[in-house]
């Protein structure tokens, strides 16, 4: 026991430090400190500047931002100066079945290329339009009835020629002054609301009134000049706008003729009401045209139309309607319709029209209501269903006893 | 008379709007200012004003700049606000008349942007851009502009 105290003893004797010894360590861990501390600081030093580079630096989110923004100011310092070419179009097909001579049909009903292009004041806009819808001449001639009305009762199979043609149904140029006067030249549609707005995407039903293309031409080649007055009233504004127009006549293939002949003209008058932000809408207008009109005997003769009409909107409810009354050769003929429409959510619509169209000039008086719904999973798509039921009157221009009669139409319709 | 019932029917839905439009609530507060490039003279605006020159119906300023309207993207909340107080359309109605637009008069929406920077950005950028953004988000590479009767 006492040999192992004395070996420890020695031990620690030769494990044992001096004094200068441990001052000499106490020396070097001060350097190492001091040094240490200077790395630390220039650690530190780094870390901010890391710091600061990653508060400047970007995402990568921020940096596809940055670029399209500078993309999209590009883009719009082009369209200011040079302009920009837009190009769309809208396809519609359609499927009608009823009760009366037309047959169930499918119908590749429009095809339309829209091109347009804005240049500071200019605007230029085309629309290439194809039809194909199936053409039944046989039911013409076994009615043995000479006035066009079978074929339109076909809707709007009537519109161009049906088989697949292509024919340009807009081209203008326009040069907007200001907000009090623009000129519009070229081929362009008929001022009336439904004529402006008759594309499938636009309307709710997959047919036109049966009364649109008796009254109003639906489309004009001359010049129009159009122009509005607004004054704000609170929230909304009261506004007064016109339409003038010279054209030529309403005659196929605008013959000799009708070059030679005197040109036709209208002008239009719409209001804007104030709305009192309570209303999303709430304007009226009145149409008068004073032109020549083709008989099916490829006669000219003149023709006096007016017409007044008037859309309401306030959330999700609008009402829509159109009345017009034209008169040739001492013969009055008249038509109108009436269309309130729901929003029932975002992508439904559901609506109802009545409309009617009094003519002696085609032997036609018939009256039809439709009901329908609108499906419209995106703005530009539309998937579109109604009912209709069509019943003829008695009247003394009319030479057969027709039958009410009853349909479905359904259509697909895409905007791009 | 069957115009009657024509009128009958207009007269009904009319009256049916009429009621609808008693219950219409009032708009909160907005959150959002109207930003133009700082060399834009213009200095107040009214709704209406508005509302042409982001339906691109108003297409110059009267320093003879081409007006540039710039929207947020469609799912944005400062898009929705705008939307509704000030061209009284939800996105959607906003996204339906576009369609119609392009189609009759051949004319595109506005450009969209997705953040206050990128809106700041462009309207600094393009002397003829007007914007909203975010309140308390606008410096002073824009212009603040006032809109008479904007809650």
């Amino acid at each position: 026991m006492t040999c192992r105290f004395r070996l420890v003893g020695v031990v620690v004797a030769l494990m044992a430090t001096p004094a200068w010894a441990q001052q000499d360590d106490v020396a070097r861990l001060r350097a190492e400190l001091q040094r240490q501390q200077v790395v630390i600081a220039e650690l530190l030093q780094r870390l901010d500047q890391l710091e600061k580079k990653q508060a400047g630096a970007a995402t990568r989110d921020e940096v596809t931002q940055e670029a399209e923004t500078q993309q999209e100011v590009v883009n719009s310092l082009r369209e200011s100066l040079l302009g920009r070419v837009n190009l769309g179009g809208y396809y519609n097909f359609r499927f009608a079945a009823d009760s009366s001579e037309t047959p169930v049909s499918f119908q590749q009903h429009h095809l339309g290329l829209l091109l347009s292009k804005q240049l500071r004041r200019f605007n230029f806009h085309m629309e290439l339009e194809l039809q194909n819808v199936p053409h039944h001449p046989e039911l013409r001639a076994e009615s043995g009835d000479e006035a066009p009305h079978l074929e339109e009762e076909a809707g709007e199979a009537s519109d161009i020629s049906g088989e697949g043609q292509v024919a340009v149904e807009n081209a203008w140029m326009e040069y907007n002054h200001n907000r009090f006067l623009n000129v519009r030249v070229g081929k362009q549609l008929a001022p009336q609301y439904w004529w402006q707005n008759h594309y499938p995407n636009l309307t709710l039903s997959t047919d036109q009134p049966i009364y649109l293309r008796e009254l109003f031409p639906p489309e004009l080649i001359g010049v129009m000049a159009h122009g509005n007055v607004t004054r704000a009233s609170g929230e909304s504004e009261f506004g007064i706008g016109y339409k003038l127009y010279l054209s030529n006549n309403q005659f196929e293939g605008n013959s000799q003729r009708d070059l030679r002949d005197a040109k036709s003209w209208g002008g239009r008058v719409q209001v804007k009401l104030p709305t009192g932000g309570a209303l999303k809408r709430f304007d009226m207008a009145a149409d008068l045209y004073r032109g020549r009109i083709a008989l099916v005997t490829q006669e000219l003769v003149d023709d006096h139309v007016y017409g007044v009409e008037s859309q309401v909107e306030i959330d999700r409810f609008q009402v829509q309607g159109e009345y017009a009354r034209g008169r040739t050769l001492g013969q009055t003929r008249y038509g109108y319709y009436v269309q309130p429409a729901v929003r029932m959510r975002d992508d439904w619509l559901a609506f109802y029209r009545v409309e009617q169209l009094d003519s002696p000039r085609i032997h036609r008086a018939e009256v039809r209501h439709l009901g329908g719904v609108n499906f419209r999973p995106y703005p530009q798509i539309a998937v579109k269903a109604e009912f209709y039921r069509a019943v003829p009157q008695a009247r003394p221009f009319v030479e057969h006893d027709e039958r009410p009669y009853r349909g479905f139409a359904a259509a697909a319709v895409f905007f791009f | 008379m069957p115009v009657w019932r024509a009128v009958r029917v207009w007269m009904t839905g009319a009256a049916v709007l009429a009621l609808a439009s008693t219950s219409a609530p009032a708009a909160p507060t907005s959150q959002f200012r109207i930003i133009v490039h700082r060399e834009n003279p213009v200095t107040l605006l009214t709704i209406p004003e508005l509302q042409r020159m982001f339906r691109k119906q108003t297409r110059m300023w009267p320093n003879g700049e081409s007006v540039v309207p710039v929207d947020w993207d469609a799912t944005s909340p400062v898009r929705e606000d705008f939307s509704e107080k000030v061209l009284r359309r939800s996105v959607r109605e906003m996204a339906e008349f576009w369609v119609q637009q392009s189609i009759t008069q051949g004319l595109t929406p506005p450009t969209t942007l997705r953040s206050t920077r990128a809106i700041l950005r462009f309207v600094a950028s393009v002397p003829g851009a007007i914007a909203y953004a975010p309140a308390g988000e606008v410096d002073a590479t824009v212009k603040k502009v006032d809109v008479k009767g904007l809650p």
